[in-house]
């Protein structure tokens, strides 16, 4: 269960950091994982370097059998039941737990992805919204894996449109079963998997959750596809024609499917950041390795300017996201808590936690899909010509993580729920936005205060993150007031100010782990974390500056984008640092170490 | 050519930076005539017909079709375009080859092996070699009888050229030369019919070789499993007690670096060309998609994030292909003058391609980037598809990653284009001393608050900035690490990035000038939102980068007077750039593929 300490934490609501203040104490931070969940870590990373790192070849050669045998094994292990309740079968493991063996098996290639739909968006619709004799029924099975499960939602029309779905569901006449006709694409684990959680709409519209057997009749899966990376997980279309479907596998209520798919989605997302963050890491030591091996010149391109300069923004930016993930992880963890000790079931614990923190998740899958892509491409580069051949680690790596900015919603759908859901939320004073939003505009009336005290330690910094939140409160706000609903369609001003939010929410829980960090003896006040969180800091300034300038020559005009490019000026400030020395110092820990070592 | 080019002063390699360009004298895609047009076309159906078609055979292993299409290539002249009419060649000019580089370029793996065999297979021995090597292989090359690969790199020896092992020994007769040692990433290695090889004579004298490929002692290993371009053969070649004739020296003993080098700036300068076209075609195939990908009821392409990226990705295209075009025209304008003043065509274009290494090794990078860019936000595009082999997008994306690695990756090149220009301003063949001095004078004075006049004035005027504020930023750091500048990579990198801005800036504002000249600046309002989308986030690339560089070196006084005047000179007006990015959007989705 949660470690004690997340118990008695303070947590923000979803998306209230960008009205309140945080501290350091307040702050998960992933350094403070119990020993059980540390024990756990270690089991799946060894698990993952015995058994799949030696395979990931034949794996990806999808050799018959090897895949569903590997999950067996993680099975054996008690991975696939981690989040399953105690009552049927599993370990109800808390979410920290499970996001840590999410980091850990997201080292897997293939392999996580494959693990992550059955865990997942294959096992946990069933977890929420199954009732009681479903979950006896299934979850003890899939919990050891001796079911294997996937998830279909994608059509050939329907994808980023998920409610365009065709495929329908129609009652028959005895009213005893659903008959199901459609085609589902792109469904992970459809070449085995033996329990496949199906969305259809009933009548042609009542868009309704259906869990179905690979057994039952008109049932068919597509040839395999041929796909640029994760070439070992299976990925087919499954038709349906006429699959009769007893009425009693409907899952949740009719009509109310969207609720399925887009809860299951905002765990899948933060998840997938964390799965991305463990590929990341693992890139990041591979590259650092291979530059310590590597010499050209007489010396090994560890030395070069050039490569401590990539191995340091790798870090910068694993370590940051790192920071993002697991702030929102305890968030969550905590929030379903005490949910739970409050009386509620397991289902609207979870789900209620998750969906609060709706914003964050989105968050944290653009933020990690992008920081493992950017790990890969620099991994790759790093490599030089080995890193183009499929005998190094680093091209199954580039070709593996590009579909993470892809599924789960692609990062461009993701980026315009963020902002699409905070401002709902300030409309309805779930967020208190319109206040803070109020008192930017009251402060940008006045003077800036120009002699405070920046003698504290962080002061740059805390002061840097309180004003980045205010370039956001007054962008957004501004956009959300001037424009409305037809905000929806300037989609670029969603993007560019869910970019200002990003930046604002990595920097912020990058700043509070390493104050924390410091403040816990664990770092020194000038040691490598702090320069992470300072490049980080320094380089965002500008990228916030940039984003919301543009959001706002696109939308204001005359007096009103003056002022808001005032404010923007005056909120993105950051005091000149030497960022190449910086990188330089984040990198020699690594070289020394010949490993990530943050 | 025509006769108005002859007179022009021309800009020497470099000089961009300190001198200013008129647009009316730069070369330009508007600058075709048509008869390069009609080669164009010819190149454009053979990859439309020939070899697209057969791109999936192609990659699964399909070397022999590789071979068969180097036949026809040859036989229509695409192989020989460039060589002299005495050896078999069309004698095209520079400009005519771009032209060909771009369409080549869209055809995936057959374009590596197309560019390994007529740069770096066959360039060598029209530049270095004696009259009766070139009369003995070049007539073959030209027509696609021969096949060229050139081997350089070895598992040790890769962005480090010169530390080569392979060696060559004279034998006791002193006929042959004995090669051994092992060379890695041959292209075309599989099938070629010669092997241009560097090896140290007697382990210290680097040369080059014009080896047969049926000598005794070459072993081939395996073909590699590479990311991408999976249809170009890619083996490592070994060599043991190969012989090779001492009348297959190429070039003089112990000067096998003059080939080296030489041969990768027009290397570089082709695969900017080659990337342009790739990038071209992946744009198009993007907008396609998006016009016909249905979701929420209508088509993506009516979604302002898609508009946003097709923009960005013409914008950026538009870019690449003006730098691609200006350095065509002054690479052509110089060999005709050295060929005029008497010099052989084949030296000349030698000398021609040395005096623009550094615009060479700018567009390398810049290329390869834009090229990265535009398959990757294809793939965003497509979606679920674009992750598929089913797309021609995945495709596209694998293939591309190669270009930011090989001819010198790209942090190579970029060292390489910012080492060259200060190694000319020592040795005085650019007065980037008086220039830069001059920024730090005008940096005493009041700014310039005169608003600019004329066509593109504002642009024009981003431009002449961005050249001052890399001025300042390289005078100030060459005064502060002095010699040792070329140690301080990351600093030298901020440079490399402002020059390559720098330069794509200023090739765009005169492509797009030229043609408001000739059509009016009604007729080109696409063009000038191109051009200023490109500008607006290449100043802002500019003015970060240039802090990075900024606050590696200076402290104090220095870095506060540092930072204002990079402030100063990185200016922008507030732009409206997704407007302008929907307008551009619009020509595309009508056009339903790259327009310009």
């Amino acid at each position: 269960m949660a470690s004690p300490s997340v118990k008695t934490r303070q947590t923000l609501r979803g998306g209230e950091f960008l009205v309140s203040a945080s501290t350091p104490e307040q702050t998960f931070i992933r350094e403070e994982i119990n020993e059980e969940q540390r024990m756990i870590a270690d089991t799946v990373q060894q698990f993952i370097e015995t058994e799949i790192y030696p395979n990931l070849d034949r794996i990806d050669a999808m050799e018959p059998g090897l895949l569903q045998s590997l999950l067996d094994k993680s099975a054996e292990l008690g991975l696939t039941a981690m989040s399953i309740p105690e009552e049927y079968g599993g370990y109800g493991k808390d979410f920290i737990t499970n996001m840590l063996i999410t980091e850990m098996t997201g080292m897997g290639h293939s392999f996580s992805v494959s693990f992550g739909a059955h865990v997942g968006i294959g096992t946990l619709p069933i977890v929420y919204f199954g009732n009681e004799a479903q979950k006896r029924k299934y979850l003890p099975k899939l919990g050891t894996a001796e079911w294997k499960a996937a998830y279909c939602l994608t059509e050939p029309g329907s994808g980023s449109d998920a409610l365009a779905a065709k495929t329908r569901a129609d009652l028959s006449a005895d009213g005893s079963h659903y008959l199901l006709n459609g085609q589902k694409m792109w469904i992970t684990n459809a070449g085995f998997a033996d329990v496949f959680i199906v969305f259809a709409k009933i009548d042609g519209e009542k868009f309704t959750g259906f869990i179905v057997e690979r057994e039952w009749e008109g049932l068919s899966v597509g040839a395999e596809e041929k796909k640029m990376g994760i070439k070992g997980s299976s990925t087919r279309q499954v038709f349906f024609e006429n699959v009769k479907v007893p009425v009693e596998n409907v899952l949740g209520e009719i009509g109310q499917g969207h609720k399925i798919a887009f809860n299951i989605l905002n765990v899948g997302r933060i998840k997938l950041c964390a799965g991305v963050l463990g590929g990341a890491k693992q890139g990041l030591g591979a590259a650092v390795r291979y530059a310590n091996e590597r010499h050209q010149f007489g010396r090994p391109i560890a030395e070069f300017g050039a490569i401590k300069h990539k191995l340091g923004e790798m870090a910068v930016r694993t370590f940051a996201a790192e920071s993002a993930c697991y702030r929102a992880t305890a968030w969550i963890d905590q929030k379903e808590q005490s949910m739970l000790a409050e009386g509620a079931d397991y289902r609207s614990a979870l789900l209620g936690a998750a969906e609060e923190y709706a914003i964050e998740c989105a968050m944290l899958k653009v933020i990690g899909s992008e920081t493992v892509d950017y790990v890969v491409d620099e991994l790759v580069q790093v490599h030089g010509g080995y890193g183009y051949s499929e005998e190094y680690p680093a091209a199954r790596a580039y070709r593996d993580s590009r579909i993470n900015r892809i599924f789960e919603g692609t990062n461009e759908i993701n980026r315009m729920l963020t902002i699409d859901m905070l401002l709902r939320r300030a409309l309805t004073g779930q967020v208190a936005f319109m206040p803070a939003a109020m008192a930017v505009q009251q402060e940008l009336m006045g003077m800036p205060d120009l002699n405070a005290d920046m003698s504290a330690p962080f002061a740059a910094e805390i002061s840097a993150v309180s004003n980045f939140k205010k370039a956001c409160l007054a962008v957004i706000g501004y956009a959300g007031q001037k424009l409305g609903k037809r905000l929806a369609a300037e989609q670029e001003v969603l993007l560019w100010m869910a970019d200002m939010l990003n930046d604002t929410f990595v920097a912020e829980s990058t700043l509070l782990r390493v104050q924390k960090l410091v403040d816990l003896g664990q770092e020194e006040a000038d040691g490598p974390r702090v320069d992470m969180a300072r490049i980080y800091l320094h380089d965002a300034t500008e990228r916030i500056r940039v984003n919301g300038n543009r959001a706002v020559t696109a939308i204001a005009e005359g007096d009103e984008a003056r002022m808001l490019l005032m404010a923007l000026k005056r909120f993105c400030k950051y005091p000149p640092m030497d960022t190449v020395r910086a990188r330089r110092r984040v990198a020699a820990a690594m070289i020394e170490a010949n490993a990530y070592v943050f | 050519m025509s006769t108005i080019t002859q007179n022009r002063q021309v800009l020497k390699g470099g000089a961009f930076l300190i001198q200013s360009s008129k647009a009316e004298e730069t070369f330009t895609p508007g600058d075709i005539n048509e008869e390069q047009a009609m080669f164009r076309d010819s190149a454009r159906e053979f990859v439309d017909k020939r070899v697209l078609p057969q791109v999936n055979e192609i990659d699964n292993k399909g070397f022999h079709i590789v071979v068969g299409l180097l036949e026809e290539a040859g036989e229509l002249g695409l192989l020989g375009a460039s060589l002299p009419e005495a050896y078999g060649g069309m004698g095209v000019n520079f400009n005519t080859e771009t032209l060909l580089s771009e369409e080549i370029g869209k055809s995936y793996s057959f374009g590596v092996a197309v560019a390994a065999h007529t740069g770096i297979g066959t360039l060598p021995v029209l530049y270095f070699g004696t009259e009766s090597q070139k009369a003995k292989y070049l007539p073959g090359m030209a027509s696609g009888k021969l096949k060229a690969s050139y081997c350089l790199t070895e598992p040790g020896s890769g962005s480090d050229a010169l530390a080569a092992k392979t060696r060559a020994d004279l034998n006791p007769e002193g006929t042959h030369y004995l090669l051994n040692g092992q060379k890695m990433w041959i292209t075309n290695s599989g099938f070629a019919d010669l092997f241009i090889v560097f090896a140290k004579i007697d382990g210290d004298k680097f040369t080059g070789f014009i080896l047969d490929a049926d000598a005794a002692g070459i072993t081939l290993g395996e073909e590699e499993d590479k990311m991408g371009i999976k249809g170009s053969s890619t083996r490592q070649v070994f060599f043991e007690n190969t012989p090779v004739p001492v009348e297959n020296v190429l070039g003089e003993i112990g000067q096998g670096h003059k080939i080296a080098f030489n041969v990768l700036n027009i290397g570089r300068y082709k695969l900017c060309a080659m990337v342009t076209g790739g990038a071209k075609a992946a744009c198009s195939t993007a907008i396609r998609y998006a016009n016909e990908r249905v979701q929420f009821g209508v088509p993506i392409s009516t979604f302002g994030a898609m508009q946003h990226k097709m923009a960005e990705m013409a914008s950026r295209i538009y870019a690449s292909e003006s730098a691609t075009f200006r350095t065509s025209g002054l690479i052509n304008e110089m060999i005709l003058a050295l060929e005029e003043s008497g010099k052989p065509r084949y030296l000349a274009k030698l000398e021609a391609a040395e005096e623009y290494s550094i615009e060479c090794a700018i567009l390398k990078v810049f290329g390869s980037e834009v090229l990265d860019y535009a398959v990757d936000e294809a793939v965003q595009i497509y979606g679920g598809m674009g992750f598929s082999e089913e797309s021609p997008v995945a495709r596209a994306y694998r293939d591309a990653r190669i270009n930011r690695i090989f001819e010198g990756t790209n942090e190579i090149n970029r060292l390489l284009s910012v080492g060259m220009l200060l190694k000319r301003a020592m040795k005085g063949q650019l007065n980037m001393l008086g220039a830069a001095t001059a920024v730090q004078q005008e940096l005493m004075g009041m700014p310039d608050m005169s608003s600019p006049e004329g066509l593109l004035g504002a642009e024009k005027r981003a431009v002449e900035n961005a050249k001052k504020a890399l001025l300042m930023v390289a005078g100030a750091a060459a005064q502060h690490y002095s010699t040792k500048l070329d140690k301080e990579q990351e600093v030298m990198m901020c440079l490399a990035d402002m020059l390559i801005e720098v330069f794509a800036c200023e090739s765009t504002v005169l492509r797009t000038e030229k043609m408001m000249l000739e059509r009016g600046e009604e007729a080109c309002s696409d063009q000038a939102d191109l051009c200023r989308v490109y500008l607006d986030g290449a100043i802002s690339r500019i003015a970060d980068s240039g802090r990075t560089a900024i606050c590696a070196f200076a402290e104090g006084d220095m870095l506060r007077m540092m930072l204002l005047g990079l402030k100063r000179y990185t200016k922008a007006e507030p732009y409206n750039s997704i407007a302008a990015r929907r307008r551009i959007a619009a020509t595309l989705i009508e056009a339903n593929q790259y327009a310009y």
